[in-house]
């Protein structure tokens, strides 16, 4: 078991985000922990570190519904980057939808390693900000 | 002689013996007289006048004629009278009497006797009529010639009328010679070919005559007699066989009258039979002679094969047994107009039974030959077999009603597309009369943009195939258009070679306008069901999102030392609680609009809801300088939800001053036009429009937002697209970036 360095939010939701940051600082999850209101405030942060692989988050809670871009379009936007990445990101997505199709839409992307509905509790969160390789 | 003798003698001779007392009417009977009168001998009240009852009443005027004279003087009665019984049986009595008087010479009693004669009186009668009437008939100095003859052709009777038109005398010929000493040898061996053909059998003379009167053949023909001078002359005989009481034949008699008048007619006849008997016999076609009465006398062989029967066979038949029942009225309606003089010849279709029991159809040809005298001699019939034909006729007869009365129009042109035939139904569906569409090219049926693509899709199918099947638009005569579904094949002629076409056209508008209606409902019902499963989904994400926030909060809550720390809690609780009832209150918006789809409808007018919704956010239009231009017709009504027309103004209006661009002032247009019957309503800003690549699929969602625009809450199109959707339009957007924004609102 090793613990994260570093971990992005990818949530509009301020007070679940709010949440998510008590839990994993009381727990002392990861040392460092990002959030970003939307998709694309992520991406553009991505972009110029790609090849920092110290600057890179080791797991990203990706929600689904949100402003500008949402969790797909930052999905799509990921895959073109992600052969230059220099170090292997880890996706959860996070989101209170329990549409089916959005599931099944999940379970397309390689990219995405689990699909968890909110709320989280916090073995699932432990589970998700432990690196088992 | 003694007077018991004489009464027995009386009463057995049956003679009644009688008494009458002239002064005092008083009548005296012996018993036998009531026998006489057929009477009882009971009450019988005697007297002259009830007596005279008894009489017939042609007699009773003679009785009292006797009477006076008995009174006048006359002494002896001898007189014969008739008496009806109570049976109605009429009796003829011989009455004989005499008169007793007084000394003054008054009659005073009669005493008579009477007898029955009546035997005796009608064999008087009966021979007297007979031998008067054959008398007269036999020996009047008349023209008409008869001759008798036994069975072996000898002459037993020669009446005057012979003796003056043959020269010959009665006592010449009778017992002595046969007819033949007066007939011309070669008919008579004609004729009797023609009756051993006839009749099938080898045998001449009397004997074969005989065969063919048993038939009950009563013949008339015309002869040719020489008389004993040499001369000859044309006659008519008729012959009848003389039979005797057992009904067998005894003799022949001949009735014979001068037919000079009719020589001509005569000679022509001969002549005409020879020519005509070699042109019926080997006539193609049935040929028949067939008495007045119906008779066939004489057929060919060509009727033999239609009818089945042998010539015997048929030769015992008359026209009427062979004929089919439902035909026989309106054939011997025909031959009784004949026999009428009002028509020489007819025609007609009738159908004969064949011997083996079918039905066949002739076509019949009659003329009726008749002699000078317009009195009819027989029939000629031509008889022709059109069985085939009748079928072939009945059927086409049967197709055609068939094609008339079928439900699908049903028409046919030629090889140029002009209209040969045309149905009841086509009448109805194109409404084109039969006699207005015939002669038409069929084009005229088609509508005129469906041209040139449809017509080679169409061409190729019937190159190919030889037909086409599918779907077409028509023009009916006042120009409205229908959806026939059509099957087109090409005709052909016996030759087996093209002659046209032929449609078979079935209207489908109906059932078109039903999968449009279902398509729609199918569209309405798939849209409502995306939009509640859209909204479920809302509505557990919301829900869920929130009720996920107020557990997380409050379990750091319970763990949290911090007082700062708590306080920050309590506010994102409370923000948390906010955020719910927003929420709540948004899905109620959206449900409302979801259930209350039957809403009241009210006539509004557009421009001026447009203005008030300008005015409304006149404060906000004023701080950020908007241009907005109404271009909508004053007068312009809708019938719409007057809130729902409120929210989507107010939502386009509004959205169009938040994204302005900032760059430029803001102009926003209203305008209004038709598109296909439906009213739009466009908005066009020059805002800074959206990347509908990236967001088409989200405009129109809840909670998608995808400007930076703080005040954005991914509602406010969500519901106007729902309250556009309630009220049966439907709303489009048109956007390019930097450029502007435009929607359409279709309003019906």
């Amino acid at each position: 078991m090793k613990k994260i360095d570093l971990a992005f939010i990818v949530d509009d939701d301020e007070i679940y985000v709010y949440g998510l940051k008590r839990l994993v600082a009381i727990h002392d999850l990861c040392k460092n922990l990002l959030v970003f209101n939307n998709g694309e405030e992520a991406i553009k942060y991505l972009k110029p570190i790609m090849a920092n692989a110290d600057q890179l988050p080791d797991i990203i809670l990706l929600d689904i519904n949100m402003p500008i871009m949402d969790g797909w379009d930052f999905l799509n936007e990921f895959i073109k980057i992600e052969a230059n990445l220099s170090k292997k990101i880890t996706i959860y997505m996070i989101t209170s939808s329990i549409n089916n199709e959005d599931i099944e839409k999940a379970k397309t992307y390689s990219e995405v390693s689990n699909y968890f509905v909110k709320p989280v509790t916090l073995d699932t969160l432990k589970q998700m900000f432990t690196i088992t390789t | 002689m003694d007077k018991g003798i004489l009464e027995i003698a009386i009463k057995a001779a049956n003679i009644g013996v009688w008494d009458y007392n002239i002064s005092t009417n008083a009548l005296d009977w012996n018993d036998t007289i009531y026998k006489l009168y057929g009477i009882e001998n009971t009450n019988f009240y005697k007297t002259y006048e009830t007596w005279k009852a008894l009489l017939h009443p042609g007699d009773a005027f003679s009785i009292d004629e006797i009477m006076q004279q008995v009174i006048a003087g006359k002494n002896e009665i001898d007189t014969e009278f008739r008496v009806i019984w109570p049976d109605k049986s009429i009796h003829y009595l011989k009455a004989r009497a005499v008169v007793e008087r007084d000394t003054a010479g008054n009659a005073i009693r009669l005493i008579g006797t009477n007898w029955d004669i009546t035997d005796k009186k009608q064999a008087e009668l009966a021979s007297d009529k007979a031998s008067n009437e054959l008398r007269s008939l036999f020996n009047s100095n008349t023209h008409v010639c008869i001759i008798g003859t036994d069975l072996t052709g000898i002459i037993t009777h020669f009446n005057k009328g012979a003796e003056q038109l043959l020269g010959y005398t009665a006592t010449e010929v009778i017992g002595k010679e046969t007819p033949s000493l007066f007939h011309v040898e070669e008919e008579v061996t004609r004729r009797i070919e023609e009756l051993k053909v006839l009749h099938g059998v080898d045998i001449t003379g009397f004997e074969l005559y005989e065969k063919h009167l048993q038939y009950g053949k009563y013949e008339d023909l015309y002869w040719t007699y020489r008389r004993k001078d040499g001369t000859t002359l044309p006659v008519q005989l008729a012959v009848s066989p003389i039979k005797n009481d057992a009904n067998e034949i005894i003799g022949m008699l001949g009735i014979t009258t001068d037919a000079s008048e009719n020589k001509r007619f005569e000679y022509s006849l001969k002549e005409s039979e020879q020519r005509w008997h070699l042109a019926f016999e080997h006539a193609a076609i049935g040929m028949a002679i067939v008495s007045p009465l119906g008779k066939f006398d004489k057929v060919n062989k060509s009727l033999l094969k239609i009818v089945g029967y042998s010539e015997t066979e048929l030769l015992s038949k008359t026209f009427q047994d062979i004929t089919h029942p439902d035909d026989l009225n309106a054939d011997l309606a025909f031959v009784n107009k004949m026999l009428a003089n009002e028509i020489e010849t007819y025609q007609m279709e009738k159908r004969y039974f064949h011997k083996n029991g079918n039905t066949i159809w002739i076509s019949l040809s009659v003329s009726l030959v008749k002699d000078e005298k317009n009195k009819p001699i027989y029939f000629i019939a031509q008889i022709e077999d059109i069985t085939k034909r009748k079928k072939d006729e009945e059927e086409i007869t049967y197709l055609g009603r068939l094609i008339k009365d079928v439900n699908d129009a049903v028409f046919s042109t030629d090889n140029q597309f002009v209209i040969r035939s045309w149905n009841t139904a086509a009448e109805t569906l194109f409404g084109y009369s039969a006699s207005e569409a015939i002669g038409q090219p069929s084009q005229l049926l088609i509508r005129q943009n469906e041209s040139t693509e449809w017509r080679n899709k169409v061409f190729e199918s019937i190159t190919s195939t030889g037909a086409w099947k599918g779907e077409a638009t028509y023009l009916r005569k006042d120009n409205s258009l229908f959806t026939g579904l059509v099957t087109l094949s090409t005709t052909k002629n016996l030759e087996n070679k093209q002659d046209g076409y032929v449609s078979f056209v079935r209207d489908i508008s109906e059932i078109k306008k039903l999968e449009t209606q279902q398509h729609e409902t199918i569209d309405i019902i798939s849209e409502q069901n995306k939009r509640l499963i859209n909204f479920a989904h809302i509505v557990s994400h919301n829900l869920r999102s929130h009720a996920g926030n107020f557990s997380i909060l409050l379990d750091l809550y319970s763990s949290e030392t911090s007082e700062t720390e708590k306080q920050e809690l309590i506010r994102l609780l409370n923000t948390a609680s906010e955020k719910l009832s927003e929420a709540i209150s948004h899905l109620n918006e959206v449900l409302t609009i979801q259930v209350n789809i039957n809403q009241e409808r009210k006539s509004i007018a557009l421009k001026l809801a447009i203005e008030d919704t300008i005015q409304s956010l006149h404060a906000q239009i004023q701080k950020q300088g908007v241009d907005i231009i109404v271009d909508v017709p004053e007068n312009l009504t809708i019938n719409y939800v007057t809130s729902y027309l409120d929210s989507i103004l107010l939502n386009c209006l509004t959205n169009s001053i938040r994204y302005r661009h900032p760059k430029r002032l803001a102009v926003i247009t209203f305008k209004t036009y038709y598109e296909q019957n439906s009213l739009v309503l466009e908005i066009t800003d020059n805002g800074i429009g959206i990347d509908l690549e990236k967001n088409r699929e989200k405009i129109f969602g809840m909670y998608k937002v995808f400007h930076t625009n703080k005040d954005a809450r991914g509602i406010g199109l969500f519901i106007t697209k729902n309250q556009v959707e309630a009220m049966g339009g439907k709303i489009e957007v048109q956007s390019t970036l930097d450029i502007g924004t435009t929607f359409r609102i279709y309003l019906s």
